[in-house]
Formats: C-alpha cells, sequence, structure tokens
C-alpha cells in the first residue's frame, strides 16, 4: 500500500473550544489507484489531505493510529523531512490555479524554482528544457512562449495545467488533487480531468481527487470514499457504490441529484432535509442521524462503527435495504 | 401571451487602449427570445459567453447598445422604476456576497418594499415575515444577522427578497451553484413550488445542465454573446444539433456515464477582443469548414429549433 | 430517499452564535496592551469628565509663596501641592488634570471634524471613481506632499494662533488619513454583488453610499479615529509647544511643556510631568487601536 491512514483524528483549538475537524478517518490507497473523496463543505475532506502534506497550521493536533505513505510514518517526520516528501513524493493541486500561482514571478520562473528544490543535481539548462517538456506534457500550446508568461495573462485552464507541470514535475508517487477543477468551465473540466487521467497511467500516480461534484468523481474515481461531518460514513468501488448505496447518507446524496431518470421533468427531488452539525456541538450518536429517516433509538445514542465487509466501509446500524 | 420578449438585444463594451485603435467587446451580439407566462428559460454557457451581461442588461444595470426588450408588452425602458421592479427580479449567486452582511433579515428582505413603495415599516416587517414563510424560514429569524444563517438560509433570504415585490419574471443567476449538494435540492424544490404558487416565469441562467435540464421548458445555448441554438429542452439536450451544444453536453459529468476517451472539444475560449473570423465556434469545432471562417451563421429554424450553424 | 420535501429545515436546537459585541470582546480581551490601553483611556477621560472636582486647585491660580515647589517624592515637597507648583506658583496637578480635558477634547474634535470631512471625500472618490475620484485625491495628495506639522503651522499662521485655529490645523492634516481608508474599502465594497442586488431593487446611489456601503467600512474607520485620536492630541501639543496652539495661561500639556523649557535642569518635573501625560494618553490610544484592528480585521478571526 501506498498511503494508509488509520483512525486519522484532527482537532483544532479554537477561541469557542475545541473542534474536532475529523475523526477516525480510515483509508488506504494503491500505486496507480484513483480515490475519490466527496462530501459537503466542513465534512474534513480538505483538512485530511492537508493532514497527509503535513501543512496543517499549529492550532490542530493530529493523532493518528496509523499514518503511513511509502513506507514512512508520516507522524514522525520533522519539518524539512516533510518539506522533501512534498513536491517531490506527493504534489498537489488545489481549487483556483489563479491565486495559487504567484502573480509576480513567470510561469517559467516558477517551475524552475520548483525544480531547483526538488531536483538540486539538474544544472540550469536541464531545468529548462525539463520546464519546457513539462509544459509540452500538459498540453499548452505554444510552451516557450507561456513560459514568459505571468499568471494573469494565463486563462483559468492554462493556469492550473501549469500547476500540474509543478505537481508533477517531480513524478511524484502522489497527486492530491483537491477540487481540481471547480473553478473551471465543464469543457475545459473535461480535458483538465483527461490530462490527469493521462499522466497517472504513464506515471503510475496514485490519486486522491477531492470534489464535491459527484459526476466528476464517478467518472474518474476507481473507489469513492463519502465523508460526513469529518467522519467516513460509506467507502466502496465506485461502481458499487453508485449503483447500490448503503449509508442513507450516500443514497441521498445521489438521489437528490437532477438529470437522471428517476427523476422526471421538474418534479421535485428527493432532499435530505436539515443541514450539516456544527462540529462543535456535534449531535450524540451516529453524526447524520438529526437527517436521517431512517434513525432509530440506537443512532441517537451510540456511534456506529466503520465496518469493512467485502470491499465495502460503511458506518450505519441500519443500512439501505437490498445492499449489504 | 409572452412575459418577455427579447429582441435583437446587444451590448458592446468599447475598449480603449493607448496607441490602438477604439475596439468593442462583442458581451451580447444580437440576442432574441421570448417567454411565455409560467414558462422557465434555461440559459447556458461557459463563463465568457454573455449570461452575466444578459442578466445586468435586463435588469436596467446596463443600457444596451441596440434592441429591445418588453415586459408584459411594455418597452422596459419606458417603464417606472416601481413598474420594472415589480416586473422583473432577480437572484444571484454568490450567497455570502450578495446580502449585505450588516443588515438584518427581515430589512434585507424588505429592503424592496422599502424603495419602491410607500408602505411603513411595520408592514414592511409584516410582509418579509410573511415571504420568510413562503421560502421556508422561521419568521422568528427575522432580526438575526447574516452570519448567523447557512448558505442555504442565505439563498432563501435572497429568494424572499426577490419576492416580496410579487414580481413575474425573476433571473436566477446560478441561484444554486455555490451551494452543497443536499442543499441545492431543497433550493431548486422550493424555486420549483413557487413557480407554481405564484406564477411566475423564470430566465434560468446555469452553468450545470442536469440542473437547468430538470427545471427549464426550453434551452437557450449562448457562446461568445451569440445564441447558437435555442429550442425545447427535450430536443437542445437530448439530441443536441450545434457542435458546442453536443459539446457541452458530452463534457457534463454524470454518475449514469462513462467519461468519454477524448475531451469533447480542444482548445479554450478566444478573447472576446479579437474573436474569430466567420462563426466564433469555428476554431474549436470538429466540424467547422473553409465557409465557417468567412461568413457567420445565423440563427435558423432546424430540426424543430433554432441553430447557428451551417454544417447541420 | 424521502418523497416528502421538507421546505422548514430549520433545526430547533441548531447552534446560534455570539453576537457580534461578544464575539468582537471575546477577541479584543485577548490582547493584554490594547486591554490596558482601554484602561489608560478610561483613566484620563474620567479625569477629563471630573476635573473640576479633583483639582485642589484653580489651575490658573497663582500662589505667590509657593514657587517651582518639587514634588512630593524629591526633597523639599509638600502634600499641599503633591506634584510641586511650577515657575509661577500655579499647581501642576491641578493644571494636568484640566489639561486632560483640554488634550481630550482637542483629540475629540480633531477626530469628529477630519473623520467627517475625509469620510465624504472618501465615499464620494470611492464610489463614484473616475474623474471625481482623480480630483479628491489629488486635493489629498497635495495635503500629503506638506510634512504634517508644517502644514499645520502654516495653517495657524494664517488664521492666527488658539485652541480652536489649532484643531482646524490638525484636523486638515489628519484628513487624508481618513479619505485613503474610505475610499480603500468602499472601491472593495462596491465590487460585491449586493451592491449590485441592491440597484436591482432600484436604489439611489446615496442610499447605496450610505446605507448599503459605508456600514461595511466602519471597523477600519474605527480604528483609525481612534489613532487620529493620539494623533490629533500630539499634533496639538507639538503646537501648544511652538506657541501657536492653546496660549497660556490655558493649563495645555504642550503649552506647559514650552513653558517649562526654561527650567528643564533645575525643576526636571515641569517637564517630566506633562511629557508623560502626553506619553500615556497617546499611547493608551496607539493601544487601543492596535487591539481594535486586530478584533475587527476578518482577515484574522480563525
Amino acid at each position: 500500500m501506498l498511503l494508509e491512514v488509520e483512525d486519522l483524528s484532527i482537532t483544532f483549538d479554537t477561541a469557542k473550544g475545541a473542534l474536532q475537524a475529523t475523526r477516525q478517518v480510515s483509508f488506504k490507497l494503491a500505486q496507480g489507484e484513483t480515490l475519490g473523496i466527496v462530501g459537503e463543505s466542513g465534512c474534513g475532506k480538505s483538512i485530511t489531505n492537508l493532514a497527509i502534506m503535513g501543512l496543517l497550521p499549529d492550532t490542530a493536533t493530529v493523532h493518528a493510529k496509523k499514518l503511513h505513505f511509502d513506507g514512512a510514518d508520516l507522524q514522525s517526520l520533522s519539518e524539512s523531512e516533510f518539506r522533501k516528501i512534498r513536491g517531490d513524493k506527493i504534489g498537489m493541486i488545489f481549487q483556483d490555479p489563479m491565486s495559487a500561482l504567484n502573480p509576480s514571478f513567470t510561469v517559467g520562473f516558477q517551475i524552475d524554482e520548483t525544480l531547483k528544490e526538488h531536483c538540486p543535481e539538474m544544472d540550469k539548462s536541464a531545468r529548462a528544457a525539463r520546464a519546457l517538456e513539462l509544459m509540452n506534457q500538459v498540453g499548452i500550446p505554444a510552451p516557450a512562449e507561456r513560459l514568459k508568461n505571468y499568471a494573469h495573462e494565463l486563462s483559468g485552464g492554462m493556469s492550473q495545467r501549469v500547476m500540474i507541470a509543478m505537481a508533477i514535475a517531480c513524478k511524484p508517487k502522489l497527486l492530491i488533487a483537491d477540487e481540481p477543477t471547480t473553478a473551471l468551465d465543464v469543457t475545459i473540466q473535461a480535458q483538465i480531468m483527461k490530462l490527469l487521467k493521462d499522466l497517472q497511467k504513464e506515471y503510475q500516480m496514485a490519486m486522491i481527487l477531492v470534489t464535491h461534484d459527484l459526476g466528476v468523481v464517478a467518472q474518474n474515481a476507481d473507489r469513492i470514499q463519502v465523508m460526513y461531518a469529518g467522519e467516513v460514513v460509506e467507502s466502496a468501488k465506485s461502481k458499487e457504490l453508485l449503483a447500490a448505496p448503503a449509508h442513507p447518507y450516500t443514497d441521498g446524496l445521489l438521489s437528490s441529484l437532477p438529470g437522471k431518470k428517476a427523476t422526471a421533468f421538474r418534479q421535485p427531488l428527493p432532499s435530505i432535509a436539515g443541514m450539516v452539525p456544527d462540529l462543535r456541538a456535534r449531535p450524540k450518536g451516529c453524526q447524520f442521524n438529526p437527517r436521517c429517516l431512517k434513525a432509530e433509538d440506537k443512532c441517537k445514542t451510540e456511534l456506529p462503527a466503520l465496518t469493512h465487509e467485502q470491499d465495502r466501509q460503511l458506518r450505519c446500524f441500519y443500512p439501505v435495504e437490498g445492499t449489504v | 401571451m409572452n412575459v418577455i420578449e427579447v429582441q435583437n438585444l446587444k451590448k458592446h463594451y468599447p475598449v480603449r487602449k493607448p496607441f490602438k485603435a477604439l475596439k468593442h467587446v462583442k458581451a451580447l451580439d444580437g440576442v432574441s427570445f421570448s417567454v411565455p407566462t409560467k414558462k422557465t428559460l434555461g440559459i447556458v454557457g461557459e463563463s465568457g459567453c454573455g449570461k452575466s451581461t444578459l442578466a445586468k442588461t435586463l435588469m436596467r444595470l446596463e443600457v444596451p447598445t441596440d434592441g429591445s426588450v418588453s415586459l408584459s408588452g411594455t418597452d422596459f425602458t419606458n417603464m417606472t422604476g416601481k413598474d420594472f421592479h415589480s416586473a422583473i427580479q432577480m437572484i444571484f449567486q454568490d450567497p455570502y456576497n450578495s446580502i449585505n452582511p450588516r443588515k438584518k433579515a427581515w430589512q434585507l428582505i424588505a429592503e424592496p418594499l422599502l424603495i419602491n413603495t410607500d408602505l411603513s415599516k411595520d408592514e414592511c416587517f409584516k410582509i418579509a415575515c410573511e415571504t420568510m414563510k413562503k421560502v421556508g424560514l422561521r419568521p422568528e429569524l427575522a432580526h438575526r444577522y447574516p452570519h448567523m444563517f447557512s448558505g442555504g438560509q442565505r439563498q432563501r433570504i435572497g429568494i424572499a427578497r426577490a419576492l416580496v415585490m410579487q414580481p413575474k419574471v425573476m433571473i436566477l443567476d446560478e441561484p444554486v451553484s455555490a451551494l452543497d449538494v443536499s442543499i441545492q435540492a431543497q433550493v431548486l424544490n422550493l424555486l420549483m413550488k413557487l413557480q407554481d404558487d405564484m406564477d411566475l416565469t423564470y430566465l434560468f441562467i446555469s452553468h450545470d445542465l442536469h440542473v437547468v435540464k430538470h427545471i427549464s421548458d426550453e434551452i437557450l445555448v449562448m457562446y461568445l454573446g451569440k445564441v447558437v441554438e435555442y429550442g425545447a429542452r427535450d430536443k437542445v439536450f437530448d439530441d443536441p444539433k450545434h457542435p458546442y451544444t453536443k459539446a457541452l453536453v458530452a463534457s457534463s459529468p454524470s454518475i449514469l456515464k462513462e467519461a468519454s476517451d477524448e475531451p469533447a472539444i480542444q482548445g479554450e475560449l478566444p478573447s472576446p477582443l479579437n474573436p474569430p473570423s466567420g462563426c466564433a465556434f469555428h476554431k474549436r469545432c470538429p466540424m467547422a469548414t473553409e465557409r465557417c471562417s468567412k461568413e457567420t451563421p445565423e440563427l435558423t429554424e432546424k430540426f424543430g429549433r433554432k441553430v447557428a450553424c451551417f454544417e447541420v | 430517499m424521502s418523497e416528502t420535501i421538507a421546505l422548514d429545515l430549520i433545526d430547533e436546537n441548531e447552534h446560534v452564535p455570539d453576537s457580534f459585541i461578544k464575539e468582537f470582546w471575546n477577541h479584543f480581551k485577548q490582547n493584554k496592551g490594547a486591554v490596558a490601553g482601554l484602561a489608560l483611556i478610561i483613566v484620563f477621560v474620567l479625569i477629563a469628565l471630573a476635573a473640576p472636582l479633583l483639582a485642589p486647585y484653580n489651575p490658573t491660580f497663582l500662589q505667590d509663596n509657593a514657587l517651582r515647589l518639587p514634588p512630593i517624592w524629591a526633597e523639599g515637597g509638600t502634600w499641599s501641592y503633591p506634584l510641586g507648583t511650577d515657575d509661577v506658583g500655579r499647581d501642576i496637578l491641578s493644571r494636568l488634570i484640566h489639561g486632560a480635558r483640554i488634550s481630550m477634547g482637542i483629540g475629540f474634535a480633531v477626530v469628529i471634524l477630519s473623520l467627517t470631512s475625509g469620510l465624504f471625500l472618501g465615499l464620494f472618490a470611492g464610489y463614484y471613481g473616475g474623474k471625481v475620484d482623480r480630483l479628491i485625491m489629488r486635493f489629498i495628495d497635495i495635503v500629503m506632499a506638506f510634512p504634517s506639522i508644517l502644514l499645520a503651522i502654516t495653517v495657524v499662521s494664517v488664521m492666527g494662533p488658539g485652541i480652536s485655529n489649532a484643531i482646524i490645523a490638525v484636523a486638515i492634516v489628519a484628513i487624508p488619513n481618513f479619505t485613503r481608508i474610505v475610499r480603500a474599502s468602499v472601491m472593495a465594497e462596491r465590487k460585491k454583488q449586493y451592491v449590485m442586488a441592491s440597484k436591482t431593487f432600484g436604489a439611489s446611489n446615496f442610499r447605496i453610499m450610505v446605507f448599503e456601503i459605508l456600514p461595511n467600512c466602519l471597523a477600519p474607520l474605527i480604528v483609525q479615529a481612534t489613532l487620529g485620536f493620539s494623533d490629533g492630541i500630539l499634533n496639538a501639543a507639538a503646537l501648544g509647544f511652538l506657541g501657536l496652539g492653546a496660549q497660556p495661561p490655558t493649563p495645555e500639556w504642550g503649552t506647559m511643556l514650552a513653558d517649562a523649557r526654561p527650567f528643564i535642569e533645575s525643576s526636571p518635573w515641569m517637564v517630566t510631568l506633562p511629557g508623560l501625560c502626553i506619553l500615556f494618553s497617546v499611547l493608551g490610544f496607539n493601544l487601543f487601536g492596535d487591539g481594535l484592528r486586530d478584533a475587527l480585521d476578518p482577515r484574522l478571526k480563525k
């Protein structure tokens, strides 16, 4: 396994008390595999990735039974060792490519800096050649001219391609893509997702794809992990999860999507009532119980454990019938 | 009868750069459509296609360069403020950015009344509370400030605010795209219910084809300020004819279909300052011929909808 | 999942966030310096308000028999004049207490004058932009091109010395700060969607400026007003020191400092005490202003 996370809990110290951003998050990721993490804002999907990257602020405390990446225990790494892994073995791309690029330097300069940092053995001309190669690889037309551009001279799609070029500069083993296409138009989104898939195949990269768009994960992830209020509620192979969601939350999310055959034109969409709990005042028992139609007394007092059955992880006492 | 009728609407912005000739960005270039009462027109297209300019122009925030807009048969330039604002209202995309954080919920909702009518504060408060009920907010929350509401609730405040003038037409500019998936369905259901209850006509602007398809009777596809395809929802989405509409439908991610191996179209939107000659789409179009780079196709009736393409 | 559509979605036990003031205070009180500054300000303001009750003597009354008496901690000091007397026999404690009144008054007047004019200029410049903006900002640039004290001296020399003229001079010097701060935040707010939303309801420009945008620009303005207070006190004291502000026998701290200058070696307390008063009142406002800025700045929250 390339990445193993077991019982990852992240707590933030805030002025208004402790905030448990994630609790008991466990997952594994093999080489070349794509894990899609879906969930609503505040469900802990981005925080989990920041923990893997070692980029959490000082107010956060991380506890995990296991946080192993490529044979190294991430919890015991010093900041300088982490820096070596970031960019070298783990690349990351963000939601807003326009603000992820530094506006004061050219694209070429920024790619060069990345290479300097992680590939000290390369000399200047080797780095220049590699930069050009990378630009070509991410499908940027007229790459030599583009290297001289500043961020504001590039479109959103182009900026995201540049970010990808920087993320893959050192052929990382894991690429974390946090909402990589949310800020982009659909036709550009399709191009970027295709590019990511191709690069993944070429480098045998594992990928964590974080998004709120179920369509995007459905089309691109091998496994889907659904998170709710900082917990993994369900995780399974994409096709199985989409075909037969077992957790009422997953089921609710999928059935609330418009544009499916089952939801006819202008029919009311099945929706999940209520809203995500405040993480400072979590409900007792199952986190989803106040919004769940299947909730029984047990759900209101006891937190269901994350069960592993065949290839599916599930945190529910009363899963949707006919699935498990 | 058509509640809103837009004829050949144009909005060109002059762009002056030192030492260069004056240029015009054609943000809207001859857009025409009409929507019958209680129906929904879905407007789709990518950023830069002119959707937002269209909304702004219809709301009289921009003066059209050419063309006409009539609301229930009256030209909108001849309407008084009060008539205009009770004919058309707008709901914005970002529930965090579009409501003033320093005002209480009821003040936000009553704002159009306070500006456009002579009603007393008490009456406005009463109407605001009633409207809150209509959009699924408890009137007890009337005295709360926006930061005490969630994103979905804020969007409801935005909807209530547009409703107090009892408009006939509502422009919905990406009303659910800033919301979480589980909240999107709630707000969409609310919008459909309100449309039935209050006989509203919607112009539904969105980039999410599934959402548009669910709610719209007719679809208008825009590209670089022009309409490329316009027709009934099942025609346009289930059997798209214009290559751009085809690309949009193919690129739109869905849980029901696998991703296609090749992206539907290559390249990006051309700069609106230097649009390509002829058909604006021809450089990205897989079906483009030489004619497409020379002549601009007109919107013509084909296959039961209007398409602007030589090759269909 | 469910067939029903829930329209009333609000959870009965929902978590109600703290009110703005409570949240602000929670944030503010963590900054010890700012709390100390607030305490200093409160002390000075109370002294200023209760000056006639607190002061043991009339600040301008001349004691013929007690010239340049030292304060009690020095040799020869008496309890009748705890902080000593000055060169013409006036009780320094009483003068300092009444001086607080004048300094606080000056600070207040300066802030009111510069804030209102700066606010209007900034609001118009930021909201309308273009020619209006260029005109106003060039005027501001001209004001800023003068060294502030020089400009104040020029204004006073034209209008003649005196407290009220000094206040006007110091206020003019402070206008650019307010204008620039208001203009910057108006320009940021103007682009937000709620302004556009207001326009779609037919709100007038005046309404948008005053009722929509202005309330959202208050935070930086309050901070600047606090800091403007200390600038005002300092500049007015400087003018007083130069003999262009308050005229003797007014017990103004800057003027007292100037009067005591010849005796700096023989009677050092005469310069030290008003100097310390200026120092602590200005320090108080600066600490408080910094704390306010931290507590009000949304970027620093969470």
